[in-house]
């Protein structure tokens, strides 16, 4: 199917980020022919290009989110003991602070 | 005595293999696709087989290890040959096909060969060697043992082969009787702080020692179906658990609304879909139909997935597929449509699918893919009489020529054209003889195998049963040949294998005594 097909029939489900970006390149420049013919763009290609911003925010958003769940990974297995502890200790503040179980300083005389 | 309200257990029928004759073999192949689901007795009957025809039974343990399907046959085979060998190159071909086996399926062969009597010092001089030679590989050990550990606990156990204080801590969890932890830093130890790490933790363990999945099962406890980790599992899987797994990912890990475990998902499909193990079945796209309804995306994935498998699979020639469309013949209607499209795309050549009762319907089906074929028969119901041979009677008046035909029927005709009158006017006409592949389904009494068999033609049947594993309908695929004799030739063209050529790390370590008898089954 050639660009031009593909783009009058876009379906970003079913297409990588590689051919998202291919065809929001050809659209891009598709669009700028009319503009200098001084054509009026077409409204399909309007949409077009639209509808491939969104889907390529997706897919790269999705793409970073994937690395930032491994590299998340990672950092939580180089964490050292005091670290650990120290986040166990939060944690522990926090729910007794929740249940209204936190120790309060009593004023000395 | 059940539980009220439990489901009636299903009851399998008992398997039974085909008689093991000279004019049959090409059919045994074909059913080596048969899975008896565990019960590896069920393949006791080929022993006298095997007696008689040891060579070719050799040659065929090695094609099956390579391009079977079925994991039973691939356990019975070899051991059925040792159980049987005499000369000591087919007793090596046999242990040396065991020793290819993963330890779990390894564990099974050697229990079966117990059954048959096959000698326990031979069985124990084979474990030793196998299990030293894994040992000289530190790296390869681990992978085993974090994966088999089972398998290697009873085999060091078992076959009392001397273990290292570091087997002793990692597979019995003990030193000299005394306890001993797997050490901090290892993968052993990072197997069991899985369950009581963080989510995150786990995950990262996961990634750092590339945890397989078929550990992750038991190891992670509840956090097994935790979202947080879901995106390591799916790294953590091969292509055919990743598959396997597709639904459990939709609805326990919420896959569809999550798109970066989508997209870690899709990823790895595409790394399946690369990956030369893929082996061609049809789970890809069982796997599809699972999830079509939920996601449209990962549905076309996994049926590119399916065809990129397909194109494994090489058959010559044009080819023709009659398949039963009488009354209550849908399962056979089902079978024609997948047969079709594993040929289509395995097939150099046309593919021609006929529809047939009284009176055909023709479908040109070359190149198509399964979902392609599916939709062109969509309005292909169960219903009216029964002509196997008016398919073949259509081509031949539209002066089609085929090299080899496959009739997917229960073999019972009532209506002409009769498919063995059309099938010699096919042979005159066309001046060769047309391999014919039959794909027996359950039903009427199969009139056509006699009728072929007395006119002196050589037709292949295949039973096909609820036993039958339609996920391995291309491999069955793959026995089919235009040239009658083809596929036997190519077996026999297989060299032995060697347990110097599988075992490298230990070469000359001696398995096979001077002398040696396997067995005195």
């Amino acid at each position: 199917m050639d660009m031009l097909h593909q783009l009058r029939r876009l379906n970003t489900e079913t297409s990588t980020l590689d051919e998202l970006m291919a065809l929001e390149t050809f659209a891009i420049t598709l669009s700028e022919r009319y503009t200098i013919r001084q054509v009026p763009t077409p409204d399909w290609l309007d949409q077009a290009l639209k509808t491939l911003e969104l889907e390529i925010v997706a897919k790269t958003r999705a793409a970073l989110e994937l690395k930032l769940r491994e590299a998340r990974a990672k950092q939580a297995n180089l964490r050292t003991r005091e670290e650990r502890r120290e986040m166990a200790n939060q944690e522990v503040e926090m729910l007794e602070k929740a249940l209204g179980l936190a120790k309060t300083e009593t004023p000395t005389a | 005595m059940a539980k009220r309200g439990a489901p009636a257990k299903k009851v399998r029928p008992p398997v039974v293999l085909p008689e093991f004759t000279g004019k049959s073999k090409t059919a045994l192949i074909a059913e080596l696709g048969k899975s008896p689901h565990g019960k590896l007795e069920a393949y006791n009957g080929l022993l006298e087989a095997a007696r008689n025809e040891p060579e070719f039974f050799a040659h065929l343990t090695v094609w099956n290890a390579a391009k079977g399907e079925v994991k039973d046959a691939k356990v019975a085979l070899p051991v059925i040959a040792l159980a049987t060998a005499k000369h000591p190159e087919f007793i090596e071909n046999a242990l040396a096909n065991m020793v290819g086996l993963d330890y779990r399926l390894f564990v099974r062969a050697l229990q079966f060969a117990r059954t048959l009597k096959v000698s326990n010092n031979l069985l124990r001089r084979l474990v030793h060697r196998r299990l030293k030679d894994l040992e000289v590989n530190q790296g390869r050990w681990n992978r085993a043992a974090v994966q088999h550990r089972a398998s290697l606990h009873y085999l060091y156990r078992r076959f009392h082969v001397p273990t290292s204080e570091e087997v002793s801590r990692n597979i019995f969890g003990e030193i000299g009787g005394v306890k001993a932890d797997p050490l901090p830093g290892t993968v052993f130890h990072a197997i069991r702080q899985l369950s009581v790490v963080s989510d995150e933790e786990a995950a990262g363990l996961i990634l750092k020692h590339r945890l397989p999945w078929i550990v992750l099962q038991g190891a992670l406890g509840k956090k097994a179906t935790s979202k947080q980790i879901a995106f390591a599992l799916v790294k953590a899987m091969t292509p055919t658990e990743l598959i396997a797994n597709t639904k459990l990912l939709q609805t326990k890990f919420g896959m569809n609304s999550d798109p970066a475990l989508k997209l870690a998902y899709s990823e790895a499909l595409g790394k399946a879909a690369d990956s030369k193990k893929a082996t061609p079945t049809l789970k890809a796209s069982k796997a599809a139909e699972d999830v079509e309804r939920l996601d449209t995306v990962l549905a076309a994935k996994l049926q590119a997935l399916q065809e990129k498998q397909m194109e494994t699979v090489e058959v010559d020639g044009d080819w023709l597929v009659l398949a039963d469309k009488s009354g209550s013949m849908s399962s056979s209607i089902k079978l024609g449509i997948e047969i079709a499209a594993v040929l289509s795309r395995a097939a150099k050549g046309k593919v021609y699918l006929v529809f047939f009762d009284n009176t055909p319907r023709l479908l040109d089906v070359t190149g198509k893919t399964l979902d392609e074929i599916r939709n062109e028969a969509r309005h292909i119901t169960a219903g009216g009489g029964t002509s196997i041979g008016c398919g073949l009677a259509q081509i031949l008046s539209r002066g089609v020529v085929v090299e080899g035909i496959a009739i997917i029927s229960d073999g019972a005709e009532h209506s002409p054209p009769y498919f063995l009158r059309e099938y010699d006017k096919a042979v005159t006409a066309w001046g060769k003889d047309i391999p014919v592949y039959l794909y027996h389904v359950q039903g009427e009494t199969n009139t056509l195998s006699s009728q072929m068999k007395a006119a002196g033609h050589d037709m292949e049947t295949i039973e096909v049963d609820a036993s039958t594993d339609y996920y391995s309908l291309p491999n069955l695929a793959r026995t089919m040949r235009r040239k009658k004799y083809s596929l036997l030739d190519e077996i026999m063209a297989l060299d032995l294998l060697k347990l110097d050529e599988v075992l490298e790390n230990t070469k000359g370590m001696k398995v096979i005594n001077d002398g040696h008898v396997a067995s005195v089954a």
